[in-house]
């Protein structure tokens, strides 16, 4: 099934550009208050700083544009996150048990670590024909 | 963490409710734990990412998409991670640490890990 493969660089576009306007979308709502979520606008300056990377970092990715240095950053803050918060119990709102610092699927974390996860592959995989990065390199060659 | 979803939803781990459930939750349970396991060992990878991705789209549709554009805000943000990310899987391969290319190594005869 080899012959799939010859689409598989017009699918990553496509996954890098959802995924980057989602994580931009968390940004928004931290920065913005747009688009709205249940948690409002960021408050406290870690909050603040997160969702700065998260807006930038994700409409880069999204655009293709510095997509390895993003990503990379955009990884680090949801490694980040994911100690932060769901390690640490903060999102059940009591002390956390072995199992439940280490199952996302018990602390919530699973959104962050698979946005740590997918920024992880994307530092390696390169930026794909639709981005910044691509037309740059075209036209400096 | 897929097969997670699908453990919660058959075998009731994870504080899950017991079974039984409403059957279309038992199909999607048993793909997401079989679809889940054969995606992260890397055997039919392809076949596995396809049918998964398909579930994350439908469940995105049903479940999701009625609460709300955003995915913020309908809670969908997992189902079109997961279904993107296996779409992308399909069209790339299982990669070197998988059974498939075990197999087809075992297959051409090649002995160099490359």
């Amino acid at each position: 099934m080899s012959w799939l493969n010859r689409y598989a660089d017009l699918v990553y576009c496509i996954v890098r550009i959802v995924i980057g306007l989602m994580f931009a979308c968390h940004g928004g709502n931290k920065i913005l208050g747009f688009p709205p979520a249940q948690y409002g606008p960021a408050t406290n300056p870690i909050g603040v700083v997160a969702g700065w990377i998260e807006l930038a970092g994700g409409s880069m990715i999204a655009f293709g544009f510095l997509t390895r240095l993003a990503a990379f950053i955009a990884s680090g803050e949801m490694a980040v996150a994911y100690f932060l918060t769901s390690f640490s119990g903060k999102t059940l709102g009591h002390a956390p048990t072995l199992l439940e610092r280490l199952l996302p699927i018990l602390n919530y974390g699973e959104v962050p670590v698979l946005f740590c996860f997918v920024f992880f592959l994307m530092i390696f995989y390169d930026p794909g024909r639709w981005s910044i990065d691509a037309i740059r390199k075209r036209s400096t060659s | 963490m897929f097969a997670c979803w699908g453990a919660k939803l058959v075998l009731g781990m994870f504080g899950g409710t017991p079974p039984p459930l409403q059957p279309i939750l038992v199909v999607a349970g048993w793909i997401e734990l079989v679809g889940g396991l054969l995606i992260a060992v890397g055997l039919f990878t392809r076949l596995a990412a396809f049918i998964s991705s398909g579930t994350m789209a439908v469940a995105y549709f049903m479940v999701h998409a009625p609460n709300g554009f955003f995915p913020l805000l309908n809670q969908g943000e997992k189902a079109v991670f997961y279904c993107w990310i296996f779409l992308f899987v399909f069209f790339f391969g299982p990669g070197r640490w998988s059974i498939d290319s075990l197999v087809r190594k075992g297959k051409t005869g090649a002995t160099a890990l490359v």
